[in-house]
């Protein structure tokens, strides 16, 4: 054999372990490049003697602490409400549930700035209530809380209700023999799921620690809106700047060290779509209430939505959306297309290794969620400070800086949305290929990737649809000119036309609404 | 006489516990072995072993001559070994017709394609599926998925055949047809 064909033969022989070595390359680059860099800004001599004076001011702890409270409070807050709403939704005779699913849910797709601002619409002065105290709740750090856990509680609520659907339907028949139904919805489904809710509990965490729009619109000073401030406002000092991220990261480990613990491989298992019908639990007497609170939960996010539009129309903002919109719907579109198709590439490799345990596949797996459950601002200024360079400005220059961007924080989406698909697909359908003569990447095109078609298309749509709702990445990162539609109605918002910006709004609501609706059509076609 | 299969002092460790401990058999080609045991006493894992899915932490596994598992690495992939294997789940490809299942392992080897068409039919015929090659493994009933699974592992004429409780969820009926079918099929391709 000549020496060229040996490497070729021993290539094609680990192809599975390089396709992996290769999307960790990737990964790392995106996820974990940026906070070795952010390291070295630090280790310089002016910055550590600003880092040491921003983190030995009282007022960042404050801050610190006082961020930490309102992201508490709304994980709490989205518990008590999205735990029995997951229940009702997800398992119980509620008339029309899944339609109050679809619903209840569409809000997490939103911006949460932008319901704050049609709650604005809805209460304050020139709104629709009218309502003086109203405003002055909503422009408070309970407003946010509010804002922020009516705009998460979707999160509980869909990861307890397809969890709640992915249980063994005799488990709970075993308990409804000795128990009625609220028995055995608390004492076991609810502890079945238990990984399925710390994962939720984690992850409104992170986007409530983590949000930018709400508090800064509702003016509730954050801690990461002081990152923000030293990056873009009057405020300039990218070294305090990159100080100040460190704390923030500290909290993303901690995080990731928890998800680690009480969630971890285990919500692989729960967060299944399953299409097998199990029997709904019988509400009894309760059914009446459970069924309008259920419908409260479907209805109310739209209040703020219709607030938005009524403004925008009532201010003849649609007449003036062209002069105002710019290409910054297109690029949010575009951004969110190559970001989302980007993620799906790296998730088919790195969910099939993580889901089948192959070695580093768990590693891979837990960098994907650090990069998640990081706020914004760090993954940010750890952007800034790798490609914010002269050498690479056609990267750091161009909307390629964001679809980056995009792809480290929202990798874990995708990537946990391809390994729950490829876990729940029987192993043997892949040994039954290898075994058949098919290397990996034949297995991967011809039998994992058609088999798993339909977890793999939610896996880049739910990609794309948290590209499409990001504000605090882009605006930390956006090229002059080629700003995302959420980027263009967040700074229009303090001193433009409130008509347009309510307009601007509904486009980004509509965008959403059609992008997710496409997606649905295709992934809930009708299967062989 | 040479075996087919061969394995020595193969062991597997899974969590501090011996899953196998020590195994050693040949089968000489052309014989079936059956291997009978409890519930949990490793049989799935002794198949995986020689299938080449697990390597085993002591010991090693022969094919024909030819090492291909030894103490802890897999030396030949499963994809090189020819051996074929019929899971207890069957593992039909679902988006694969019946043809399609078949032909899949053959298109790999580079079987020209009328070959492949003729060796299908072939095949089909002698599991009694001839006409059925554009359904799907969903459109089957549980004995003709039987029949495509047994048919896609000696569609490729392999030097071993590895069957993983083929009998566990078939009634009376369909047991008796699996005996009788396999055994002058499988003669056929010693």
């Amino acid at each position: 054999m000549a020496p060229g064909m040996g490497w070729a033969v021993a290539l094609r022989r680990r192809e599975e372990a390089l396709l992996l070595v290769a999307a960790g390359v990737v990964l790392a680059a995106l996820a974990f490049l940026p906070l070795v860099f952010l390291g070295g800004e630090l280790a310089k001599g002016e910055a550590l003697r600003q880092a040491v004076r921003a983190l030995s001011a009282p007022r960042t702890w404050g801050l610190f602490l006082s961020s930490v409270g309102i992201a508490s409070a709304v994980t709490i807050l989205s518990l008590g409400i999205g735990l029995p709403l997951g229940v009702l939704l997800g398992r119980s005779d509620v008339p029309l549930r899944r339609v109050a699913l679809w619903l209840h849910a569409f809000p997490l797709f939103v911006p949460p700035f932008l319901l704050a601002l049609g709650w604005f619409h809805l209460l304050g002065g020139g709104g629709l209530a009218r309502s003086e105290l109203g405003i002055r709740v909503l422009f408070s750090a309970p407003g946010a809380i509010l804002v922020l856990a009516l705009a998460l509680t979707p999160i509980v609520t869909s990861l307890v209700a397809v969890g709640l659907q992915a249980v063994d339907p005799s488990l709970e028949e075993a308990a409804l023999l000795v128990a009625g139904p609220r028995r055995a919805a608390a004492r076991i489904l609810l502890p079945l799921v238990r990984p399925a809710i710390a994962l939720a509990a984690l992850v409104v965490f992170s986007l409530a620690f983590s949000e930018l729009g709400v508090p800064m619109f509702l003016r509730v000073a954050v801690y990461p809106g002081m990152v923000f401030s030293r990056l873009g406002g009057v405020d300039y000092a990218p070294g305090e700047a990159f100080a100040l991220a460190l704390p923030l990261f500290v909290v993303a480990v901690g995080l990731l060290a928890f998800e680690r613990r009480a969630a971890g491989r285990r919500s692989f298992a729960v967060l299944g779509l399953r299409s097998r019908e199990v029997p709904d639990l019988r509400l009894g007497r309760w059914r009446p209430a459970a069924t309008v609170f259920a419908a409260a939960a479907a209805l109310l996010p739209f209040a703020p939505i219709s607030a938005l539009a009524l403004r925008a129309a009532g201010g003849h903002g649609f007449v003036e959306l062209p002069q105002w919109i710019g290409s910054s719907a297109w690029n949010s579109l575009f951004d969110a297309l190559v970001a989302g198709t980007f993620v799906l590439a790296l998730a088919v490799v790195i969910g099939h290794a993580a889901a089948r345990r192959r070695r580093g596949g768990a590693g891979l797996d837990a960098l994907a969620v650090l990069a998640f459950v990081m706020p914004a601002s760090v993954l940010g200024v750890g952007l800034i400070a790798t490609w914010n360079r002269p050498s690479l400005q056609a990267v750091y220059g161009t909307s390629a800086i964001i679809a980056l961007a995009f792809a480290a924080r929202y990798g874990a989406v995708g990537l946990r949305t391809a390994a729950v698909s490829f876990s729940q697909g029987s192993e043997h359908y892949e040994e039954a290929a290898a075994i058949g003569g098919a290397r990996f990447l034949r297995r991967l095109g011809r039998i994992l990737v058609p088999i798993h078609a339909r977890g793999l298309a939610a896996a880049w749509l739910l990609a794309v649809v948290f590209c499409l709702r990001d504000l605090e990445t882009a605006v930390l990162l956006y090229p002059a000119g080629q700003e995302p539609l959420t980027v263009r109605i967040f700074t229009l918002e303090a001193n433009g036309p409130e008509a347009v910006v309510a307009a601007l709004s509904c486009v980004q609501v509509a965008m959403i609404a059609i992008v997710l609706a496409l997606g649905s059509a295709v992934l809930f076609r009708r299967k062989r | 006489m040479s075996a087919a299969i061969q394995l020595e002092g193969v062991s597997i460790l899974r969590d501090g516990r011996k899953v196998l401990a020590d195994v050693s058999l040949r089968v000489p080609a052309g014989e079936t072995l059956s291997i009978l045991g409890s519930s949990g006493s490793g049989k799935t894992t002794l198949l995986r072993v020689v299938a080449g899915f697990i390597a085993p932490q002591l010991g090693g596994v022969r094919i024909g001559d030819v090492l291909v598992s030894d103490r802890g690495r897999i030396v030949i992939a499963p994809e090189e070994r020819d051996v074929a294997m019929v899971f207890q789940d069957l593992a039909l490809w679902p988006h694969l017709t019946v043809h399609g299942n078949l032909v899949f392992g053959l298109q790999g080897k580079k079987v020209p394609r009328t070959e492949r068409d003729a060796r299908v039919a072939a095949i089909l015929a002698r599991v009694g599926l001839s006409g059925k090659e554009r359904r799907h493994p969903g459109e089957l009933s549980g004995g003709e998925r039987q029949r495509v699974a047994i048919a896609r592992a000696l569609v490729l004429d392999p030097c071993a055949v590895l069957f993983d409780e083929p009998l566990s969820n078939l009634d009376l009926g369909l047991i008796a047809w699996t005996n009788c079918a396999c055994d002058p099929i499988c003669h056929s391709h010693e």
